[in-house]
């Protein structure tokens, strides 16, 4: 009887493959993630910095601050589920040491009952009738205090930061800025940040 | 298997990062003065924009030498009507020329630019946002912009619109629209 050996050819090694291939995605994955964390930067000319113009950040995302480093308001709505529910803007200070977050800044805004919800006809109402809304005069007097303590010469780098989502009428965020420009140089500059993607409510 | 749970983990931890993304850029707070600018952006509504640049001195002369004979309130509504027509644009053609004006920006480091924009009150705010987003991030940072509240009925309605010869910081004649609000 004649037998014959069936030797397997020996090609290349498809687990072996699959696992090179999944280092290579691993290896990527980690390297784009961490690459889009950094704030690019780019060549200037020879031309020297001007100092007038305000620092700008990339348009890019960036990961959340979540300490707070200065006076920030916050605007949103009422219900966030509720698209009609009236807006809401919360007061949120940062502590002595510069390590309050985000998150707990706004349940002691909670606490201290630095809220306020604008009137649903907000938009229709004179310049004068919206500025004595409860939220304006809550804005006019957060700005004054903080500045009273915190800004106290002008800098560059005095600055208030309003965070809102995109769809937040201009009214408001206008009218934060034209308070702080009350005060001349003294807060040169606003930081708005925009929520791109739905809030995660695990956190702020 | 364990790599293909690493895999779905990685990608799980860069998703759940996605939605803390913000985006910040910093605006300078408006002065209360007289105001100058090279552009003026005047948002209409979250699809229309009227653009005011240096091409519309031109215009704005050329109707006033041909219509020179009008009332001044006639010739105002002429020339705003006009300049209406002409430069209401839309968001895609914004978006072309802020393009533009940041690829003539990063050509010319002492070129500087400032960019006023007006927004209306209901306007959503990430709309301003998005244009300082494009024009912010120039390589010689020679693009200054300020943002104020303003509606398209105030350029409509506004007392003179005309064009006055001035001297720049060069010593050159320039020919500048000035509207009177």
């Amino acid at each position: 009887m004649a037998f014959t050996r069936y030797e397997e050819k020996k090609g290349l090694s498809l687990p072996g493959l699959i696992d090179i291939i999944f280092l290579l995605l691993i290896f990527s994955l980690v390297t784009l993630s961490v690459s889009e964390a950094k704030i690019e930067t780019k060549r200037r000319g020879d031309r020297s910095v001007d100092f007038d113009l305000p620092e700008t950040r990339s348009k890019d995302t960036e990961e959340v601050d979540r300490i707070l480093h200065t006076l920030l308001f916050e605007v949103g709505r009422q219900d966030p589920d509720e698209p009609g529910s009236p807006r809401m803007i919360w007061v949120l200070k940062p502590g002595i040491t510069d390590s309050v977050s985000l998150q707990a800044a706004k349940v002691w805004a909670i606490h201290d009952s630095v809220f306020a919800a604008f009137p649903e006809n907000f938009l229709g109402l004179s310049d004068r009738e919206f500025e004595e809304t409860k939220a304006c005069k809550l804005i006019r007097k957060s700005i004054r205090e903080y500045k009273k303590i915190h800004f106290k010469k002008p800098d560059l780098s005095n600055s208030v930061e309003i965070r809102a989502e995109r769809q937040t009428e201009f009214r408001i965020v206008s009218y934060i800025m034209n308070q702080c420009s009350m005060y001349g140089d003294t807060i040169p500059r606003v930081v708005l940040r925009t929520l791109t993607v739905k809030e995660d409510r695990s956190g702020i | 298997m364990i790599f293909i749970l690493l895999v779905f983990f990685l990608v799980t931890n860069f998703v759940i990062k996605m939605p803390m993304q913000e985006r910040s850029l910093y605006i300078p707070t408006p002065k209360s003065e007289l105001g100058r600018a090279q552009i003026v952006i005047q948002f209409i509504d979250s699809k229309r924009v009227f653009w005011i640049d240096d091409t519309v001195s031109g215009l704005v002369s050329e109707i006033e030498e041909n219509y020179g004979y009008l009332s001044p309130e006639r010739l105002r509504t002429r020339i705003v009507s006009e300049l209406i027509r002409r430069n209401t644009i839309t968001a895609a053609v914004l978006d072309t020329k802020l393009d533009a004006l940041r690829q003539r920006a990063d050509q010319d480091p002492y070129a500087s630019y400032f960019v006023l924009i007006r927004c209306p009150n209901d306007l959503p705010f990430a709309r301003m946002i998005d244009v300082i987003a494009k024009i912010s991030d120039t390589s010689y940072r020679n693009i200054k912009y300020g943002c104020v509240g303003g509606e398209m009925e105030d350029i409509r309605q506004c007392r003179r619109i005309t064009t006055v010869s001035e001297q720049d910081d060069k010593g050159f004649q320039r020919q500048n629209i000035r509207i009177d609000f």
